[in-house]
């Protein structure tokens, strides 16, 4: 393509959209005005605000406030929060004002929406924070107390692998289904204490299929030779189901492509008397790029 | 020491600390060094003050830390640089902590920016170094810094330019490993009474490339830097510089010729996770060359045994260390320990000098 | 008779890459007939009919013509000719664009030479066979955590952020950083160029379970098993922490879109990096802070590969505003900006941790990755990239270029 039609083209879209004029910081009076009978349309302002390295000074501690008033519908107090946030990218620009934002965001963990509590607990276990720490463990030791879903929780506590946590998570796995088990299982995927809690659920057969899944990579992250042993029996067990054997064969075929894996010839052997008797698709590719990969 | 002294109360192996987790022993631990600001800070607790303005991350700790320095009389100019050091860190991650009520209900009513910079009025004249440094940090103007920050600086700034108390000489000022040297027994290479390496010698340790071997072959007929790291540590600072120093160590030992002659061996307080893939990558990554005598180590079984002998200042939680100082020891060819280093960032220039009487002592005995 | 090129760049594997920044190659008979002075050749395109196309021009130039008439001497001697990408026409696959010389007559092809157009596109736009090598070689950079990715992850944290944000030095150092990143990714597979995730647009081909996964009610990202990703993992922990804010078959709500954000500098005559770069703050911020998970705070970005298409993305910008506004010249004062407060790494000549392996204060104390990834395909930057040699990546005004190029900003002289 020609550039200079390019160029008009361009200039054509540019001139199209307008300048970004609007005015750097809107009177905050009119839009955290809460008899405003639209809270949609001050959250659209909201977040259309040029919140700009230059005018942090003038914007921040509004907006901090609109996030704060209980006041405020939850839609203009999560846009708030949105640009906020945004600006907290700015890093050292931001400084000024990164210790009274993370404050409200403490004090808005515990806000009756629980969208806002979720957004800003969050927010502050991607910190480490220790406030958001405690009142999150808290949340998983005694429901009443939980400030956000318990799967969330686990999750937001897996931003710190120091936290004192992994008991608690244990125990949770053991009695919960679903998504907090889920959230468990990747939350123990770094604790050594779990490592035979999680061979077991990447060998039950009763297990779900994506929870195996799950238990291979998190055993095969805490300790790889216990991983390649557990996916070797995975692997020879006939009874087993062909997609987990697949996926397990596919994982130490990754292991030999890495030359890292333990010798092991009894078990290219299985594998090749596998390739004879298997009808599985999945289980045959997986076979030939181990194959492969053991030939060197 | 009684258990109930506050000074043996810090330390990071101390069983207060067992099980709990890093936030949870930060604010023990912080609430001791906070309450030094009332009580006085006992000299054996300087070390621990010094070592979280050099190196701390956790801003309750280190707002702590500033507060109880200030209950040092006098407050030891040495530390002038830690806290411009600290506030340096501070700068871009200020945050809110509070010391007031009881613990985990307190208002957060300061930041540790606040604290930091309180602590460098409190030096008076003795701060003067510092003026240029907090003039341009006030004259970046308020994009640069809080209202709250701000008003501190101009009382640091006022309390630096007062001339009533009499001015240092240049004698006076001092490194910040001299501050320390006095509280601790084992600083820059005189050795503190630990017992050699032998007496833990058949320890079982397996190497960044998998091979398993004891500590007395990895240690044993050479002199050595013996340090400790776990791959998991959240502090820049602590293990990951430890390492990349190691690697910078490693480079100037071999530019002296010295390299088949010295071990250069880093333990992992983190043995269950720290599994010969990450040694090698955490290693590989910060510069590190392995080789027979250049190894990351971790013990095949519990770490303890090594943790007791080398009185290691590091604590675990449920899933990992929750807590560790900076150790460092240089070993003669015989496993005895010949200089230690802990605590406070330690120099490559210190410990090459710790070495120096070592290699040559093992480069004339005969058969080594 | 034959025709040889020598096309600068070529890899040990005789491979040949080029974007839209022309290069001198350059062709000679082997061969030649007996009894002439010289041979007249014409150089065209004989590639695939969607692959990449070739403009060919005698000398250094912003355009470039489907053919090329070479007088090519007997006596063997080299003649030289510039070659780039035809704009907007790039490669889907290795080899896809083909240099054919025909001689005059009935002599016919004398010689080809097969190559890529390797360009940066829109991520939505992707073939699927784009988007899987793509995938497949983040896949393997990551290498389930014990890959070179790791690296990355380690220069992109809140011990660095002074490095790399609220500064005018952030659209040079992330620009290092993909380049970086993208050099390792070629090296595993070198058809791949980095794609930008456009987020003032609808992307609903990125958000699938083929491509950058899907986020589950729990904010986890879920892939086709199989994938890549699926083995990802960062800091010893497997997989992605991401939810959307908005819906994946539109665009995120709040952002300036490509228009505002490229008026920002100013009208063309006036454009200024300094108001420029205000883009940091919104669209940059605001579209990290689209998502929950690991993309909302600097800290933990970079573990998801996302993270790397949101900020080519920004960087596309950036060099589309550098061309629409002729900002690649950083002698022109327009073309960046001064420090604030005068802080090292974010001046011209500053050199950009960590490639510059500084580790003493003010510099954070390790510096993860050693220099910057080389490549066969240019000498630029080198291992120690400064800020101003991020400027003229195209190397427009001379010089070796950075060796990429976006599928919507030309080279223009």
């Amino acid at each position: 393509m020609d550039v200079k039609e390019y160029r008009k083209q361009v200039a054509a879209e540019i001139a199209g959209a307008g300048r970004d004029d609007r005015p750097a910081v809107r009177p905050m009076a009119d839009l955290a005005a809460t008899d405003d009978s639209d809270p949609a349309t001050r959250a659209d302002s909201i977040a259309a605000l040029r919140i700009d390295p230059q005018n942090l000074g003038e914007t921040v501690p509004e907006l901090l406030a609109i996030v704060r008033d209980g006041a405020q519908a939850v839609p203009v107090r999560m846009a708030a929060f949105r640009v906020l946030a945004g600006a907290a990218f700015l890093g050292p620009r931001f400084a000024p004002f990164r210790a009274d934002y993370l404050e409200a965001l403490r004090e808005v963990s515990s806000d009756p929406d629980a969208r806002l509590r979720e957004s800003a607990l969050e927010t502050l276990a991607i910190e480490k924070d220790a406030y958001a720490q405690n009142v999150l463990l808290a949340g998983l030791k005694d429901p009443k107390a939980a400030l956000v879903p318990p799967a969330r929780a686990i999750q937001f506590l897996g931003y710190d692998v120091h936290a004192d946590v992994a008991p608690v998570v244990r125990e949770l796995f053991h009695r919960s289904k679903g998504a907090v088990k889920e959230e468990a299982l990747r939350l123990l995927a770094s604790d050594p204490g779990s490592q035979k809690l999680i061979t077991d659920v990447m060998l039950d057969k009763g297990e779900r299929s994506a929870m195996r899944r799950l238990g291979a990579t998190a055993l095969q992250n805490l300790n790889p030779e216990a991983f390649e042993r557990a996916a070797r029996r995975i692997v020879t067990d006939e009874d087993d189901y062909d997609a987990i054997r697949a996926t397990s064969l596919a994982a130490l075929a990754h292991v030999q492509e890495l030359g890292t894996a333990a010798s092991d010839a009894g078990f290219a052997d299985a594998v090749e008397k596998l390739k004879e008797t298997t009808k599985s698709p999945r289980l045959r590719s997986s076979i030939k790029r181990f194959m492969s990969a053991a030939r060197g | 020491m009684p258990a109930d002294d506050p000074v043996a109360r810090l330390a990071e192996q101390s069983p207060a600390y067992s099980g709990r987790g890093s936030g949870d022993v930060d604010r023990l631990r912080g609430t001791l060094l906070a309450g030094f600001e009332a009580s006085g800070l006992p000299p054996g607790a300087l070390p621990f003050v010094l070592e979280e303005l050099e190196t701390g991350r956790s801003p309750y700790a280190v707002a702590a830390a500033a507060k109880g320095l200030r209950g040092a009389k006098p407050i030891p100019q040495a530390a002038l640089p830690l806290l411009m050091q600290a506030i340096e860190r501070f700068r871009s991650s200020d945050d809110r902590v509070g010391f007031d009520g009881p613990a985990g209900a307190d208002g957060r009513s300061t930041t540790v920016l606040v604290e930091l910079i309180r602590s460098v009025a409190a030096l008076g004249s003795d701060a003067r170094p510092a003026l240029g440094a907090l003039r341009e940090m006030l004259d970046g103007g308020p994009d640069e810094v809080s209202a709250a920050v701000r008003a501190e600086l101009r009382k640091a700034i006022g309390a630096a330019s007062r001339s009533t108390a009499p001015e240092r000489t240049e004698g006076d000022a001092c490194c910040a490993a001299e501050a320390w040297a006095a509280a601790s027994p084992c600083c820059g290479g005189a050795g503190p009474a630990l017992p050699g390496v032998s007496a833990i010698g058949d320890v079982a340790v397996q190497d960044q490339d998998g091979a398993v071997l004891t500590l007395a072959e990895a240690l044993l007929g050479h002199p050595s830097v013996l340090t400790f790291f776990y791959t998991r540590c959240m502090n820049p600072d602590k293990c990951s510089r430890t390492v990349a120093k190691l690697a910078r160590l490693q480079r100037r030992l071999a530019d002296h010729a010295m390299k088949e002659g010295v071990n250069i061996v880093a333990m992992t307080y983190d043995p269950a996770f720290d599994q010969p893939a990450r040694l090698r990558a955490y290693g590989a990554d910060r510069g590190l060359r392995f080789g027979p005598r250049s190894r990351l180590l971790r013990t095949t079984g519990p770490f303890d045994a090594v943790r007791s002998h080398f009185d290691l200042g590091v604590g675990f939680g449920p899933v990992t260390v929750n807590r560790h100082r900076l150790d460092l020891f240089v070993l003669d060819s015989a496993g005895e320990v010949a200089g230690c280093f802990e605590r406070m960032l330690w120099s490559e220039d210190a410990v090459l000098n710790a070495l120096d009487p070592l290699i040559a002592a093992s480069a004339t005995r005969p058969g080594s | 008779m034959n025709v040889e090129f020598d096309i600068p760049g070529t890899d040990a594997q005789g491979r040949v890459f080029l974007t839209w920044s022309p290069i001198e190659a350059r062709a000679r008979l082997l061969q030649p007939p007996s009894g002439s002075t010289s041979v007249r050749v014409t150089l065209r395109n004989r590639g695939a009919a969607a692959g990449g196309r070739i403009v060919f021009n005698r000398v250094r130039a912003g355009s470039g013509t489907p053919t090329l008439t070479l007088d090519l001497p007997a006596s063997g001697a080299a003649v030289s000719f510039w070659v780039a990408g035809e704009f907007q026409r790039p490669s889907v696959a290795y080899g896809d664009a083909v240099i054919e010389a025909v001689g005059p007559g009935s002599a016919g092809a004398l010689g080809s030479r097969a190559l890529m157009v390797r360009i940066r596109k829109n991520a939505q736009t992707l073939t699927p066979a784009e988007r899987d090598r793509f995938v497949a070689a983040f896949g393997t950079l990551n290498g389930r955590g014990g890959g070179r990715f790791r690296e990355f992850r380690d220069m992109h944290t809140d011990a660095a952020d002074a490095e790399e944000h609220g500064n005018v030095g952030f659209l040079p150092w992330h620009r290092a950083y993909l380049l970086d990143l993208e050099r390792e990714l070629q090296a595993i597979n070198p058809a791949v160029a980095l794609p930008y995730w456009r987020f003032d647009r609808p992307a609903p081909n990125v958000f699938t379970r083929q491509f950058m996964g899907v986020s589950n009610s729990t904010g986890r990202v879920q892939f086709t098993p199989g994938h890549p990703l699926e083995s990802w993992r960062t800091d010893g922990q497997p997989g992605i922490n991401r939810s959307l804010s908005f819906n994946a078959a539109a665009a995120p709500a709040g952002l300036r879109n490509e228009a505002q954000t490229l008026s920002l500098g100013g009208p063309p005559a006036s454009a200024a990096y300094g108001p420029f770069a205000i883009m940091e703050g919104n669209p940059h911020g605001r579209a990290h802070t689209s998502f929950g998970g690991f993309l909302r705070s600097i800290g933990t970005a970079a573990r998801d590969p996302l993270f790397f298409m949101l900020h080519n993305n920004v960087d596309r910008l950036w060099a589309k505003w550098q061309w629409f506004n002729r900002r690649t010249d950083p002698a022109n004062s327009r073309s960046f900006a001064p420090a604030s407060p005068n802080r090292v790494g974010h001046r011209l000549p500053d050199t950009m941790w960590p490639w510059n392996g500084v580790t003493t204060s003010p510099r954070p104390s390790t510096a993860p990755g050693g220099g910057l990834a080389a490549t066969a395909m240019t000498n630029a930057p080198g291992a120690s990239p400064t800020v101003r040699s991020m400027i003229d990546y195209l190397a427009e005004a001379g010089g070796a270029a950075l060796g990429f190029a976006y599928d919507d900003v030309p080279f223009e002289m």
